[in-house]
């Protein structure tokens, strides 16, 4: 845990002058690069001000952010608000975040811990995704779910009656976190 | 098995053959007339003979000069250095690689990068205005790896696909993966696809590495003996230089363009060689 401290440093001192980067880190140099690239994808998100979407970092680590996803008009998950976390790897972006619903997800590819099954944040996973893009894939999954391998059997099993679904959707909404 | 050999060996001759322009070694006791093995002719005239004191190592060097290999490359040098993006004689490339680069390293370098891994496979490039408004009117591109905007004079890496990226950016992801981030475009496939061409045609007669190494003993002997200015070493010299000179590999004055020393074994070997001439 005390990466994290020296993350938070790192990343506040980025803008002034790379030398004055801790020296304390593992890997200074790829930790630098780290920070630049999660630094301008916040920038980007901030600027592209895209609907629906949303996402910053926790206050005391730029490794790890908070995001959120609103259901898409005329979808069963429509009016609805989802909380994420995207947990930053070392290595990124030549490994995936790891991203997790945080609230209660009804969906056929959510598992009851929050758990995606996404194929970009696993082995498709390419580098030239973001935070932005990743969110808006999981904002299309819910209204596009992959019935074939669900994680949630019920909710899969559920999805051909869209009527029930939306209803099962409010529901769960209403429940306090995770 | 060793006095058998010896025997063997000391009934080799070297003979011209005139419709090859070149020296063939060639054993004068078998029954059946005399054949260049090259040409299938029987044109053939008996060459100086060396002394039979010291054959065995003059002539064990004399048949890796007559290998066919030793011409065929020869003749590939000259071939893929006047049209570099011949198709014409692929079987050639794999094994004859290395020993090119012994007789010229400059005219092979643009066939080596193919065969690399996909991580170091694409060139660096130096990024220009010409390059960037070509890729985007604007002339503005972005990295997709660090999403920072690539500027001219920046070392950059351009993909089979056109997607350019920061050199250091896309070295690590290729190294994890085999595509374009962008585009998934597989860098192997199109690896896969030359390097199935090239080994197609080759016939296998002897193993790559095999020819490798009986060309570098030839090219060790041949750049050494090229150096060799007061004997004509049995004919050897000028032999070579004829052939030398008829492929184009030295200018007329005689100059070598063999530049390369071989490795210590090689070179103990020639001295012994060496050696004996200036004995005599």
């Amino acid at each position: 845990m005390a990466n994290v401290n020296v993350h938070s440093e790192a990343a506040q001192d980025n803008n002034i002058a790379p030398s004055k980067q801790p020296l304390s880190l593992p890997k200074t140099v790829d930790s630098q690069s780290v920070l630049r690239r999660l630094q301008s994808e916040l920038m980007a998100l901030m600027m592209s001000g895209d609907s629906g979407i949303s996402a910053f970092p926790e206050e005391d680590n730029i490794f790890c952010w908070k995001g959120t996803i609103t259901g898409s008009k005329d979808t069963v998950f429509e009016g609805t608000e989802y909380k994420l976390s995207l947990s930053f790897p070392n290595d990124y972006p030549f490994k995936a975040p790891k991203v997790k619903f945080e609230s209660t997800c009804f969906h056929p590819n959510v598992d009851v811990h929050g758990n995606i099954c996404l194929d970009i944040l696993q082995d498709k996973w390419s580098s030239a995704y973001d935070v932005r893009t990743i969110l808006l894939s999981i904002q299309s999954l819910l209204g596009e779910p992959n019935i074939s391998s669900p994680l949630n059997p019920q909710a899969a099993q559920l999805w051909s009656n869209q009527e029930e679904y939306r209803k099962m959707v409010e529901k769960l909404h209403k429940l306090p976190s995770a | 098995m060793a006095t058998a050999t010896g025997a063997e060996e000391s009934e080799l001759n070297t003979y011209w053959c005139h419709e090859c322009d070149m020296s063939v070694a060639l054993s004068s006791s078998r029954s059946s007339p005399l054949m260049c093995p090259h040409c299938r002719t029987h044109f053939l005239e008996l060459m100086d003979s060396p002394s039979q004191n010291d054959a065995v190592a003059p002539l064990s060097s004399l048949s890796l000069f007559d290998s066919p290999f030793f011409h065929r490359l020869i003749h590939h040098h000259l071939v893929s250095n006047s049209n570099t993006n011949t198709t014409d004689s692929p079987n050639d490339d794999v094994a004859f690689e290395d020993p090119l680069s012994l007789l010229s390293p400059s005219l092979i370098s643009s066939k080596t990068a193919s065969s690399k891994s996909s991580a170091t496979a694409v060139p660096v490039i130096l990024v220009t205005s010409a390059l960037l408004s070509q890729l985007d009117p604007t002339g503005v591109v972005s990295c997709a790896v660090c999403k920072d905007d690539i500027e001219i004079d920046e070392e950059a890496k351009q993909l089979p696909c056109n997607h350019l990226y920061h050199s250091d950016c896309i070295t690590p992801w290729l190294e994890l993966h085999d595509s374009c981030p962008l585009c998934r475009f597989r860098l192997s496939a199109a690896e896969e696809e030359a390097e199935g061409e090239e080994e197609d045609g080759f016939d296998g007669a002897l193993t790559s590495s095999e020819i490798r190494s009986q060309l570098r003993a030839a090219m060790v002997r041949l750049s050494e003996l090229m150096e060799e200015e007061e004997d004509d070493f049995y004919g050897l010299r000028t032999t070579l230089n004829h052939i030398a000179s008829r492929h184009g590999l030295i200018g007329s004055n005689g100059a070598s363009v063999v530049s390369e020393e071989g490795e210590g074994g090689d070179s103990e070997n020639f001295s012994r060689i060496g050696g004996g001439n200036g004995s005599e």
